[in-house]
């Protein structure tokens, strides 16, 4: 994936002090960070040209999707709807320290005039925000790429009347590689007519506009606050996991009478802007008391869901959209996944989310629902281990983020042929 | 990988031949992992002994013996040995002879050794000069301000 092609190839003089050509130059600089990067424009004309190529950040990106964080989110303070997040290297999350995140308040999202992290792409985050003006909410989202220290002004003004924040809206946000346009999808219950409409916002344009409705109903359907995983980006598509034609009522939520063939994913191209459904694995074929969820590990498309109530089993679907590549990625017991001090605790009746499979393969990093801590499984041995941050993080938040010199998302960019 | 070294092929040994005169008798399968022997295997097949002329011996030897070795463990502590000259040789000889495990692996340690250092440092590494005039690298030193926090002694 490194290699450059023949032609570039340079034959040293092994008497001269070394000199690396601007090709492998660029290839030494695409590891590296993003602060040192911006100092390292400094170094001459042809450093500030070449890191300030969108080539170059391409490039950079790709090799820093390699190494990810993990956005945690979490209050640092008692005061209401003073939330922060941090992004955290996945490769320090393994190593397991016992830390206290610090108290910066550059990962303060009050001082940014917003509460929720809605999702994560190319190292941009999506915040949102409201104020409250009576009875009603004017809901905003702000742009963030914070290894760039860069921000967006407040956008997307949204009132939030009757349906609710937290009950009835979703938010999503993901890229369209095509257009190369960020776009913010919002999807709002509307129980009344019996359906979920959908508005779509492109990062550049001033109005949010409608697109076909949604083919079925998102789940999970209850009350949850905008931060929560419910939406899967990948490749250009943003995925939900839905249940079809059925309409429940929110709160009612009888899992009993919820039929295994009743579950899709939906999955919204950005690019074309219309509906796919993807069957999830034949081999979930049983009811279960625990909601199922998809997720993405290992740039794949993946299914979970409790297999009768003694493992916790995940699917990947190997080439995206083909329903025949479901194939069972790991089925772990619940046995090995409890917890030394906390054996009061029911696992196979809690909700489990992946959040991150390491690029070795051997660490997989999950949340349950019942848990503080997030669950470091080692494929290899089979043993769980607890995070130990001493903060209580919210880890059914946390995004998959990297540090990216992407700098400015608002402006479409002209697309050449 | 290291796994695969010893094959049926792995009794056929190959000559490599430095810039500096010196030999290195290496396994086929050993010198296959550099492709741009690889190439030259294909283009002759009888050929017993390959001119490296752009490689001295000391860095052959460093290549070979990672290729013989290369694994997680060994990989993270391969780059500890050297200077950040000799890094960059071995880039060089890497990118010439075609290994991309060990390029990569030399790129990232040559970035982690040029983090947060000064820009004068970093110069000073690559031997490049600044044609910056006074204004221009202010200006940057003022938008990017964050980025020159904190930055470690040379």
């Amino acid at each position: 994936m490194s290699s450059p092609p023949a032609k570039l190839r340079v034959q040293p003089d092994d008497e001269s002090p070394a000199i690396l050509p601007d090709e492998l130059i660029t290839e030494v600089l695409s590891h590296a960070d993003v602060k040192s990067l911006m100092q390292m424009r400094c170094v001459s004309k042809t450093w500030d040209a070449m890191i300030s190529d969108p080539k170059f950040v391409k490039l950079h990106l790709k090799r820093a999707s390699r190494n990810p964080s993990l956005t945690l989110f979490l209050s640092k303070s008692r005061i209401d709807g003073d939330n922060n997040v941090v992004p955290f290297p996945v490769s320090c999350l393994i190593e397991n320290p016992m830390i206290t995140l610090p108290n910066d308040p550059y990962f303060r999202l009050r001082d940014k005039e917003c509460r929720y992290v809605i999702g994560s792409c190319n190292g941009w985050l999506c915040l949102l925000g409201y104020s409250s003006i009576g009875a009603y909410r004017q809901i905003w989202l702000r742009f963030w790429n914070p290894a760039m220290h860069k921000m967006t002004e407040k956008l997307g003004y949204i009132w939030d009347n009757i349906l609710g924040l937290y009950t009835h809206f979703k938010f999503a946000f993901g890229y369209d590689e095509l257009s190369e346009t960020y776009k913010v999808v919002l999807l709002i219950l509307d129980e009344a007519r019996n359906r979920t409409n959908v508005q779509i916002l492109s990062l550049g344009d001033d109005m949010w506009r409608s697109i076909q409705s949604f083919p079925a109903v998102p789940l999970p359907f209850r009350y949850s606050n905008p931060g929560v995983n419910d939406v899967v980006y990948l490749n250009g598509s943003l995925n939900w996991l839905a249940l079809r034609d059925s309409f429940r009522s929110i709160g009612v939520y009888g899992w009993k009478n919820v039929n295994v063939k009743e579950f899709v994913i939906i999955s919204l191209d950005l690019g074309t802007e219309t509906y796919r459904q993807l069957m999830p694995p034949c081999g979930f074929d049983e009811m279960s008391p625990v909601e199922p969820s998809i997720c993405v590990l290992k740039d794949c498309l993946c299914f979970s869901n409790d297999y009768k109530r003694t493992d916790f089993v995940i699917w990947k679907m190997e080439v995206f959209g083909v329903e025949e590549s479901w194939t069972q990625l790991f089925r772990i017991s619940y046995q090995n996944l409890q917890s030394m001090h906390l054996d009061f605790v029911d696992l196979q009746y809690s909700q489990w989310l992946p959040l991150h499979l390491s690029d070795h393969g051997d660490t997989l990093i999950l949340a349950n629902k019942q848990e503080r801590q997030a669950i470091l499984y080692n494929l290899r041995d089979n043993r769980a281990v607890r995070t130990r941050i001493t903060d209580d993080i919210q880890w059914f938040s946390a995004k998959v983020h990297v540090e990216s010199l992407v700098s400015d998302i608002l402006k479409p960019q002209v697309h050449q042929p | 990988m290291a796994e695969e070294k010893s094959q049926a092929s792995s009794s056929k040994m190959l000559t490599l031949k430095a810039s500096d005169g010196v030999l290195f008798e290496v396994e086929l399968n050993i010198a296959k992992e550099m492709k741009t022997v690889q190439a030259y295997i294909d283009d002759c097949e009888d050929i017993e002994t390959i001119p490296i002329p752009n490689v001295l011996g000391k860095h052959l030897a460093i290549v070979i013996e990672y290729i013989k070795k290369t694994n997680e463990e060994y990989d993270a502590e391969f780059e500890k040995q050297w200077n950040m000259d000799d890094l960059q040789l071995l880039l060089l000889a890497a990118n010439y002879l075609n290994i991309s495990g060990l390029q990569e692996c030399l790129c990232k340690a040559i970035a982690k050794r040029i983090e947060n250092k000064s820009p004068e440092y970093v110069r000073k590494v690559f031997n490049i000069e600044n044609d910056h005039s006074p204004e221009e690298e202010a200006k940057l030193r003022k938008e990017y301000k964050w980025a020159f926090e904190g930055v470690d002694k040379d």
